[in-house]
């Protein structure tokens, strides 16, 4: 593969792809990048970048794939997502919960459950928090959620958020980029690892729609590690190190 | 359609901890802390202020404009003798998802807000308006304030009152003359403008109340009044205000003046602690008015950097 | 400052009453003869009170289904208030042509709900909204405490669950000293006033609402006049609503 599959390439709409300089041909298309049936006859497609950001390359199973890393805070239900999602309203076969505030709502069937019987179904209060996943997305119709590995039907870490007793949770919303980075990127931007490093000690779940959960035995602590996560969203990341320490000295060790 | 914020069970009970423990999301460490008050008055302009509230990292939590504008209308049958005056509220879009362009609900609570800084202005006579009177019955000046959100996490009343008093407080009209019925308007260049008739500066605050016991429970153990039943939080951010059970107003003045007194149903306090909190209201409107003030007064300064060159007054000699 | 003596030297106000005095309170219910009509199921229920020359009537529409759909709230019961001021209510016929309620009634409106939310069980009732449907037929002074007793009433006569009796007088000031319980029109039109409400007649405070310029070193008193008024007004109300449940259940048997 002659396209490198880490060339930090910022991109504008409008602009070339760079696999598409290259004559590469591209597998998988992922986000930001949108294929136009430019000409049927002769099979000539063509892709054209729809978000500003930065170009990523990589192969998996002999298949390229390309997407656009972009940040947003608006999030689009995609398959095989993992998400925290918020129950509003719960029906006889379905709970109905949001992604984000003001988009449109997904279903979380009881079926989607491990071990899920008709008479054994989940008790979820409204505005209670779920890590689940989601499994299908259509068109025409809510994107559905699961809770559980459906080719294992194990629960696989999903499930209720919730406050275990002596315990004290937050939520946090930010950005889906930042998300992205934290939940895949550890190696590159090792924030948590650091942050377990200062002797913290939490329990995070990441959705990959802008939500990080927070777990950890006191309330200091939990607003400590609230104010590090919002901090270093919008801070340089030379900068993270210093805004550890300092919360932490400013919430834990007073 | 715009469908409501959701707050989840999970944040709603981390920031009713937070506030049990006397702290807060934006990292404020007291209830009764209020965010920094930015007073910014548009240079050349009369009557043109922006408003902000800063947190702690300096980010701007919420932002406001205030314009006052000045036209001459014809008066109101009833009150030949008088201007008008009109405050305009309005939270569009930029201020939040939350918010529809030109739509104010008739039983939300902006509405109500701005009623309430209304009342406030001409109820109390805080703005004078027989001054406003050109011609008895046929001409009279409308002074409107247009207050929009631009940014918005809570806080609101408070910097909407502080706004239109500073607006106000600010404004020149275009100075008249009326020689046999006839009504001539100068512009600046060739008179100076005319302050209004601002007779005193009231200033709005809420105390938000945030119930420690279930509301029946409040309700029921109504001897007990040492008891504390509910936090008094000040300043509250949006997410706190959504969260809250029931609101104190107060609007004062310098001279211990209750001009507005409002508590709109909610859980009930006891009736002391109305009176403690009017009392506490006053040191920190007294702050505030004091601010509100000294921004002017550094803008005046501004305007007539060579005043004392063109004064005829000179430097006497005092025994 | 005006032409009336609000309060003379012999004690005794415009009306002849004392400052501690309240007006007359008398209050009735299903006003309506039509009480098994088809349209008016047992849910609906008239209340009538008169407190002094305020003619307060106040309709309870529900528990009921919602109309609309999206305001179902599946854990309570929403509160909505509609208060209707007649135009022939005071000396003056109201001039303004619109049918729409004016800013004062809005905002009393958002003040009603707004207490009674709190006061109301709502969680006995999910999934449904209750109206509260005022009509002011006579205007004296006080007209808001008049309908926040009056609805207070009717929610006790419609079986609405409630944790407390709400009381609200209004509190006149003269000459910066005296203070006037249950104003009439005169004196609220020419004095600095206000109106309170306490739950359960106790010195819990659930509504104030003060509009006009009021020294701040008065409050205080002020707030003993409110509560010692709304104490008494809760023994008479409490008085008045057992005497009315008693002639119901006679009926009945």
């Amino acid at each position: 593969m002659s396209v490198s599959e880490n060339t930090k390439n910022l991109i504008v709409p409008g602009d070339l792809l760079t696999c598409a300089k290259e004559n590469q041909t591209i597998d998988i298309l992922g986000q930001g990048i949108y294929l136009s049936f430019e000409n049927h006859l002769y099979n000539s497609n063509k892709i054209y970048p729809t978000n500003v950001g930065i170009e990523n390359y990589t192969t998996k199973n002999n298949k390229n794939i390309a997407n656009i890393d972009y940040n947003s805070k608006r999030y689009i239900p995609q398959q095989g997502d993992y998400v925290i999602a918020t129950v509003t309203n719960n029906y006889a076969t379905h709970f109905v919960c949001t992604l984000n505030n003001f988009s449109s709502t997904v279903n979380l069937p009881y079926a989607n459950f491990p071990q899920a019987t008709k008479k054994n179904r989940p008790k979820y209060e409204n505005g209670d928090l779920v890590y689940c996943r989601v499994k299908v997305v259509d068109s025409d119709l809510p994107a559905e959620l699961e809770c559980m590995d459906s080719e294992t039907g194990n629960k696989e870490g999903f499930g209720l958020l919730e406050a275990e007793k002596g315990k004290h949770t937050a939520i946090l919303n930010c950005s889906l980029a930042y998300c992205r980075e934290l939940l895949f990127n550890d190696k590159g931007f090792p924030l948590l690892s650091d942050m377990v490093k200062k002797n913290l000690s939490f329990e995070v779940a990441i959705g990959i729609n802008g939500s990080i959960w927070i777990s950890t035995g006191s309330l200091l602590e939990t607003l400590c590690v609230y104010k590090i996560l919002s901090k270093c969203e919008k801070a340089e990341r030379n900068l993270h190190a210093q805004i550890i320490e300092d919360t932490i000295k400013e919430y834990i060790k007073e | 359609m715009a469908k409501d914020l959701v707050i989840t069970n999970t944040e709603r009970q981390f920031i009713l901890d937070l506030l049990a423990n006397s702290q807060r999301l934006d990292g404020r460490k007291s209830l009764l802390q209020q965010r920094d008050l930015n007073i910014n008055i548009t240079p050349n302009r009369y009557g043109d202020i922006y408003l902000e509230l800063k947190r702690d990292d300096g980010s701007i939590a919420t932002r406001l404009h205030c314009k006052v504008t000045a036209e001459i209308v014809k008066p109101k049958d009833q009150r030949p003798f008088e201007g008008t005056f009109y405050i305009n509220c309005e939270f569009n879009g930029l201020a939040g998802l939350n918010f529809e362009n030109y739509k104010v609900g008739n039983n939300s609570d902006e509405f109500y807000y701005g009623r309430l800084i209304e009342s406030m202005i001409l109820r109390s006579n805080a703005l004078d308006l027989e001054q406003l009177c050109i011609v008895a019955g046929l001409k009279v000046w409308n002074i409107r304030v247009d207050v929009h959100v631009l940014e918005f996490d809570g806080g609101f009343l408070e910097l909407a009152s502080i706004g239109c008093m500073t607006a106000l407080l600010h404004y020149r009209r275009p100075d008249v003359t009326v020689r046999n019925e006839k009504v001539t308007i100068h512009s600046f260049d060739e008179k100076e403008g005319v302050k209004l008739g601002v007779l005193h500066i009231p200033i709005a605050l809420q105390f938000n109340l945030f119930p420690l016991k279930e509301a029946a429970e409040i309700i029921k153990t109504n001897t007990s009044s040492e008891n504390n039943n509910e936090l008094v939080v000040l300043d509250c951010t949006l997410k706190e205000d959504l969260l809250k059970d029931g609101e104190f107003i107060i609007a004062l003045n310098k001279n211990r003046e209750i001009v507005q007194l409002n508590k709109p149903g909610g859980i009930p306090i006891s009736a002391s602690k109305i009176v403690e909190f009017s009392h506490m209201a006053l040191p920190i409107i007294e702050e505030t008015t004091n601010k509100i003030l000294k921004a002017i007064d550094i803008d005046e300064k501004k305007r007539n950097k060579y005043a004392h060159l063109l004064s005829a007054e000179n430097d006497r000699y005092v025994e | 400052m005006s032409r009336f003596e609000f309060y003379n030297n012999d004690g005794l106000r415009i009306d002849g009453r004392r400052s501690n005095e309240l007006k007359n309170f008398e209050s009735s219910i299903t006003t309506t003869s039509n009480f098994a009509n088809f349209s008016r199921n047992t849910s609906t229920n008239t209340t009538y009170l008169q407190m002094g020359q305020n003619k307060v009537l106040v309709t309870i529409n529900g528990p009921k289904e919602p109309t609309n759909r999206t305001k179902i709230d599946s854990n309570k019961a929403t509160l909505s208030t509609n208060i209707n001021i007649s135009k022939f209510s005071k000396v003056n016929r109201n001039t303004n042509k619109s049918n729409l309620p004016d800013k004062q009634t809005l905002e009393w409106e958002y003040e009603i709900t707004q207490l009674f939310s709190t006061i109301v069980v709502l969680e006995t009732y999910p999934k449904s909204t209750i109206s509260i449907n005022v009509t002011v037929l006579q205007q004296d002074g006080g007209v808001l405490s008049a309908i926040i007793n009056c609805i207070t009433i009717a929610l006790i006569n419609n079986s609405i669950q409630i944790y407390d009796i709400i009381t609200a007088v209004s509190i006149g000031i003269v000459d910066q000293k005296h203070f006037l319980l249950d104003l009439n029109h005169l004196e609220e039109q020419f004095l600095s006033s206000g109106t309170i409400a306490t739950v359960g007649g106790g010195d819990q405070v659930s509504l104030l609402r003060i509009r006009d310029k009021f020294p701040l070193d008065l409050i205080e008193e002020f707030m003993q006049v409110g509560l010692q008024g709304c104490s008494v007004l809760k023994e008479i109300i409490t008085k008045q609503v057992k005497d009315m449940n008693l002639n119901k259940l006679v009926e009945i048997q």
